[in-house]
């Protein structure tokens, strides 16, 4: 018999109030503000015998560095809390502040960036942890799964190279049968590679009197509407938590991607349903969001009517948000009402962390030259050193991103003969009748129906983007997608090859079993 | 198409343009539009011994445990119509078609019966429309196929009748929103199962598909093609604005309870409950099925937490159905009355309430603001036409192998003894199978004299949506084609649409019959994938011509010679210039809708480029760059844009250019590899304005800096151009589409494809 499971909430900001770095596309943003609150939330769940903590961040990814900030900070000030026991994942939204170093390139916009940052996120996200274990209390848990649309696939598949017809990118991709985001109106347009994933689990807590007190959200859905964005936003998660906290007064909510590599918030056909479905739906709330859009830089040079025009399409973005968000929050009731039925008190409680050693992608010598001269072309365009600061920025860092691109994969061939495997952080935790599983990936959903299809629990919630000490981050590709390749697929975005992906389902379907 | 809104608000000019209706005395007058609206049902189920089919055994119907319902709405106006039915049974027989329109042809003649659209909704338990001629050993009285025909076709015709006649003014609204119904059935490996799990001969050949296989293995890979979760609806309305019933569209087959001995429309009788209770017992409901060939409502993982969900969920609903199971004949003389609480037939009946509660949360979430926007005199256009698809054309070495297996079959004995049920079961199913087998050789021999199969294809336009059928167990794929194609705002894909000379059959995709497995072997597929896409590309063009798009494009003048000027063109020197226009949609190859007109000059140093853009119609609003986007080299294709292209050999410049003085200019080295592709001139420039129907731009290349590999004439180049045209419509609907002046065949800037430009001395 497990002990008493105590529970426990904790959350802060991670907003600066100083601009930070925003990543996620090939160019750098800069906060110019913020427009829904970004957060670490943490919940502890303990019992004695053993913990996890899960804290969700909303970021595009979380540094490793800070990761150890944080187990530094919390060995200090909480001892009785296991640092190797905290399962931090970013949300994925790309309106979150960036815990990378942003690199070296002439800009000229004032930011607080790398080291610095780090310290401030790694200080909320402590704090945010602190709260919940100093709040932890004797409670109970209940579980369940339901469905609601969030991520289609992204990867559209054609009967033809399209690589043929749209020529090369270097440094951004390298298309084949599959292009990410690829136009459906085309007469070559074959399917969607994977097809899309509606399940959402759900894990729900309660305090002593029964009373709801928070939720881990799981779905295959990274949040990334509004991924442009150049003020600090959370995406769907913000509208969850909004919706909830309307519901259920202020309680906690750990969101996570569930595998979600290939997919993504937008849908690629039916878009002008959509925008209809909007215009009808949500006439007040397109309002609310025109009379105060998330600005960008240079907006408040624009006419009203450039203003307007320049955020229609951030205003799809944000009622695409709001419209996930219902489907989550419907489901989120929906599966509420029966699965609080069975509370558990007292479930059994293990986590295991694992480093597993993944088999690394390699490619051929001749892919590693190409690069290698793709790198010394960028190497030779000039990165701008004056005019207006904001192209300056754009055109610099995208540059720089392009340079460091290829100039990975030519580093990364070096890699490949000397250091064929990639060590990765697993954690796997079991709470009664389900579990947890995690890896540090943008992970193919192809892989988590391996992993829930012969998982020996009810439930398994995968957990995508969960930083360990050696790494977070960088897309997992499957065979069929290695094959059809585009972006997400290409020697630029795998470190791991599909074989190191099964590695992966077959060591965390290892513990799962041991572990039961 | 009038339109009525109940609530509108005018937001902005632009993107969000919501519908309007300037008064509600506007709404009120527009009630009496051109549409009228008629709804009637009828029950199918056939008292008796009726056969149900569905599985490679017979059964035979136990009597009614749902209503099975053949549902019928009829939309007319003055000018053309369309009547839905559908029917709850896994497929309907032509001579059910033929026969309900030879009934109506006689007894109701107005009925344009060519307009009439009959779906099976795939259940697997309602009164079977074949003509089971039963040829091996039986011993249950059987209804004869011929008597089902006939009263299901009299059934159909009732309720076509009632429609029709019933119909009055009314309107429509129609919206998608999102409901898990069906599943991913076809589970891949990674390795080849064929050896490992052997599906039987007669049923089906494994490969890295197994329909249903277990994913709890090892070799598991993924599913094929995953699911879709979109739900499609068309509501219908009365005079009076009043809700009076539905077409719902999912793409899942309503095959819960799927080897049921009694009567079960599965999650549709459901769906009819509820909505019943909710919107009054006259509601009508046509329950389509979109492309599911390659779904099904089962879960094939997590069905512990499935079954988990349903005891928590509905344990009340699961109790009183174990002490009142579905009827099920006695097997020896005794009836199996014993229904465990967690047992597979319990399972079934709650997924199908658990897809019905999905779809009604759907139905509900739609209408409340589809609703808003009620059409009562939309464009309604019917075409069906009759397409030409390749049959399936399997090599001679699986006919001689089925061959071998039939004769092995044909040793394999009937029951002529025992329990008749048993019987009933042992020999309908290598009845089956040998039919299975030996209808290979058929086709085969079949397709040598004829390799096409003529089927039906009805396409629907009302105002902004169209339904387009097809006869298939269709593959998903195809219908993200279709509707990734489409020009109307939402399509409903309707499968299992029966036409006069066939109905059924799986349609695989390349990728399923690469895979193999059940539904995408030669037992199961009439047509092939090639066929398929023939399906699909044919269907777009009815959908662009239901559309009103203009006829395919002419081939326009390939040489051009480029008058010289002195200096920077004057609006004089641009009246002489040649004007190249007439773009051809990159996607259907019909004439680009928004047009473009570009003239060339040049003045020995520079090659003048002026493009005038406008829009597809009056009243769109061209989607320009936002000015925010400063940098050069943007991404300008996705705004509306010009892209030019001038080469020599295999080099070419690529220049984009939009309103706002827009620019991308790159270039692309002859061994198609990245050096230049940062390339920018340094002396283009860009000049552009709106104009009062869009836009105009002039653009400036400096022919000193363009640098081309190998020998070429002087003053000859290649060239091409195309034009993003992407606006907004009055409606706030955003149109996008691209052109090209020379057709492409492969990559746009291929330039061995296109045409040459001779500068004048």
């Amino acid at each position: 018999m497990a002990g008493q499971l105590n529970i426990g909430w904790g959350k802060r900001s991670l907003a600066p109030d100083f601009p930070v770095p925003i990543p996620g596309q090939f160019y750098m943003r800069v906060s110019l503000g913020t427009y829904t609150p970004v957060l670490a939330s943490a919940l502890v769940l303990e019992n004695g015998e053993d913990q996890v903590i899960f804290v969700s961040c909303d970021m595009v990814s979380v540094d490793p560095d800070v990761l150890l900030k944080v187990q530094a900070l919390l060995a200090a000030e909480v001892p009785a809390l296991q640092g190797n026991k905290l399962i931090i994942n970013a949300t994925h939204t790309h309106a979150g502040p960036g815990s990378r170093d942003v690199g070296d390139y002439p800009r000229n916009v004032e930011m607080k960036e790398g080291e610095e940052l780090r310290i401030f996120l790694a200080r909320q996200i402590a704090d945010a942890v602190k709260e919940a274990w100093e709040k932890r209390a004797p409670g109970s848990i209940a579980y369940g799964y339901g469905f609601a649309t969030t991520g289609h696939s992204r990867r559209v598949i054609y009967m033809d190279d399209i690589g043929l017809r749209l020529g090369l990118r270097p440094g951004i991709a390298i298309d084949g049968h599959g292009k990410m985001y690829g136009n459906t109106n085309d007469e070559m347009f074959a399917s969607y590679e994977a097809g899309t994933d509606p399940f959402i689990n759900l894990f729900y807590t309660f305090d002593k009197d029964e009373k709801l007190t928070g939720a881990v959200v799981n779905v295959p859905c990274p949040s990334q509407t509004g991924e442009n964005a150049w003020v600090l936003h959370a995406s769907f998660w913000h509208n969850v938590r909004e919706k909830l906290a309307a519901k259920y007064g202020e309680i906690g909510v750990v969101g996570q991607a569930a595998a979600a590599g290939d997919l993504s918030p937008r849908q690629l056909h039916y878009r002008a349903a959509e925008l209809r479905r909007y215009q009808l739906k949500y006439p007040e709330k397109i309002a609310e969001y025109m009379a105060n859009p998330m600005i960008f830089p240079g907006y408040e040079n624009l006419s009203p009517e450039d203003k307007k025009s320049a955020c229609e399409n951030s205003c799809i973005e944000y009622m695409r948000a709001e419209d996930i968000a219902n489907r989550i929050v419907s489901a989120f009731d929906e599966v509420l009402e029966w699965a609080s039925q069975e509370k558990f008190t007292a479930p059994e409680l293990k986590h295991e962390v694992r480093v597993v050693d993944l088999q690394r992608r390699m490619f051929p010598r001749e892919m590693m030259e190409e690069e290698k001269k793709n790198h010394e072309n960028f190497m030779k365009d000039e990165m701008m050193l004056e005019g207006d600061k904001w192209e300056q920025l754009r055109h610099n860092s995208m540059l720089n991103s392009r340079r460091s691109r290829c100039g990975g994969v030519v580093k990364r061939y070096e890699l490949q003969e000397e250091q064929p495997v990639i060590p990765s952080d697993i954690h796997v935790v079991k709470i009664g009748n389900i579990a947890f599983a995690t890896n540090r990936f943008e992970l193919y959903m192809d892989y988590m129906h391996r992993i829930q299809a012969r998982s020996p629990f009810e439930q398994t919630f995968i957990v995508q983007l969960v930083t360990g000490p050696n790494g977070s981050g960088s897309y997992l590709a499957t065979v069929r997608g290695e094959e059809n390749k585009g972006y997400s697929a290409s020697p630029y975005c795998n470190q791991v090859s599909p074989q190191g992906g099964q590695q992966l389902v077959e060591e965390t379907l290892k513990v799962l079993k041991e572990i039961r | 198409m009038k339109k009525c809104a109940a609530t509108v608000i005018m937001l902005f000019a632009a993107l969000f343009l919501l519908p309007s209706c300037a008064s509600t005395q506007e709404c009120k007058k527009s009630a009496a539009g051109t549409l009228k609206v008629g709804w009637g049902r009828r029950s199918i189920a056939m008292k008796g011994a009726v056969p149900i089919t569905g599985q490679f055994f017979m059964r035979v119907a136990q009597g009614e445990y749902t209503p099975v319902e053949a549902s019928a709405l009829v939309l007319e106006d003055s000018k053309d119509a369309v009547i839905f039915v559908s029917c709850d049974v896994v497929s309907v027989n032509p001579k059910v078609l033929i026969a309900a329109k030879e009934l109506l042809k006689k007894e109701l003649p107005a009925v344009p019966v060519e307009k009439i659209i009959i779906n099976a909704t795939h259940t697997h338990a309602g009164p079977s429309t074949g003509d089971n001629v039963i040829t091996y050993p039986n011993k249950v009285d059987i209804v004869p196929g011929e008597k089902v025909q006939k009263f299901i076709a009299r059934q159909i015709a009732d309720a076509v009748k009632e429609a029709w006649q019933s119909r009055t003014s009314g309107a429509v609204s129609y919206g998608y929103g999102f409901a898990t119904t069906g599943h991913s059935r076809r589970a891949i490996y990674l390795k080849d199962m064929g050896k490992k799990i052997k599906a039987g001969t007669g049923i089906a050949v494994n490969g890295h598909c197994v329909m249903y296989g277990n994913t709890a293995t090892s070799d598991f890979a993924s599913y094929e093609a995953g699911t879709d979760t979109f739900i499609n609806l068309l509501y219908t309305f009365d005079a009076q604005g009043k809700l009076s019933g539905a077409v719902i569209n999912v793409p899942c087959p309503a095959q819960t309870s799927e080897t049921a001995w009694a009567y079960n429309a599965s999650f549709w009788h459901n769906v009819r409950e509820k909505l019943a209770a909710r919107y009054g017992r006259k509601i009508g409901v046509i329950a389509q099925s979109a492309a599911a060939g390659d779904l099904a409502p089962r879960q094939l993982h997590y069905k512990n937490a499935e079954k988990r969900r349903y005891m928590l969920k509905y344990r009340e609903l699961m109790e009183s159905y174990v002490k009142n199971p579905m009827a099920r004949p006695a097997v020896n003389g005794i009836v199996d009355k014993n229904v465990p609480l967690d047992s597979n037939e319990v399972i079934e009946l709650m997924r199908a309430e658990d897809i019905a509660n999905r779809i009604v949360a759907a139905f509900d979430e739609v209408l409340s603001w589809a609703g808003k926007e009620k059409f009562d005199s939309p464009v309604l256009k019917h075409q069906v036409k009759t397409l030409r698809l390749p049959k399936n054309d399997f090599p001679k070495a699986i006919v001689l192998d089925e061959q071998r297996k039939h004769a092995a079959s044909m040793k394999e004995r009937f029951k002529t003894s025992g329990d008749p049920i048993a019987m009933l079961i042992h020999n309908s199913r290598l009845n089956s199978r040998r039919r299975r087998m030996a209808a290979i050789t058929t086709r085969y021999e079949q397709t040598r004299k004829e390799p096409y199969i003529l089927t039906d294809v009805h396409a629907v336009r009302i105002g902004n949506i169209a339904f387009a059928t097809n006869r298939f167990e269709l593959f998903l794929d195809y219908q993200h084609r279709i509707q990734g194609r489409s020009p109307f705002e939402q399509t409903f894909i309707v499968q299992l649409t029966v036409d006069p000379r066939g109905t059924g059959s799986y349609l695989a995709t390349e990728r399923g019959e690469r895979n193999k497995g059940y539904s995408a072997t030669p037992y199961s597929n009439q047509v092939s994938f090639k066929g398929g896409q023939v399906l699909v590309n044919e269907t777009v063009k009815m959908l662009y011509a239901l559309n009103d798009r203009k006829p395919a494009l002419r081939k326009n003048p390939a040489v051009i010679t480029v008058p010289k000027v002195k200096g920077v063109p004057a609006a004089a020197d641009w009246a002489k210039a040649p004007r190249l226009k007439d773009l051809c949609s990159i996607t259907t190859n019909l004439l680009q809708q928004a047009p473009t007109t570009l003239r060339l000059l040049h003045d020995g140093k520079f090659l003048y480029v002026k493009a005038n853009c406008g829009t597809a119609a009056k009243g769109e609003k061209i989607l320009a760059p936002p000015v925010s986007m400063v940098q050069r080299d943007g991404s300008l294709w996705q705004y509306d844009s010009i892209e030019f292209f001038i080469g020599r050999n295999k080099d070419s410049y690529q220049f984009i250019f939009a309103p706002g003085n827009k620019l991308t200019d790159l270039s692309h080295s002859a061994a198609d590899k990245v050096s230049g592709v940062t390339w920018n001139g340094r002396k283009v420039r860009v000049t552009s304005s709106f104009t009062a129907d869009g836009w105009e731009g002039i653009l400036a290349i400096p022919l000193d800096e363009l640098a081309f590999t190998g020998k070429s004439k002087a003053g000859e180049y290649k060239f091409n151009f195309g034009r993003n045209a992407f606006s907004q419509k009055a409606s706030g609907m955003t149109n996008r589409e691209t052109g090209a002046y020379l057709p492409l065949d492969g990559a746009f800037k291929n330039i061995a494809n296109c045409g040459t430009l001779k500068l004048a001395r």
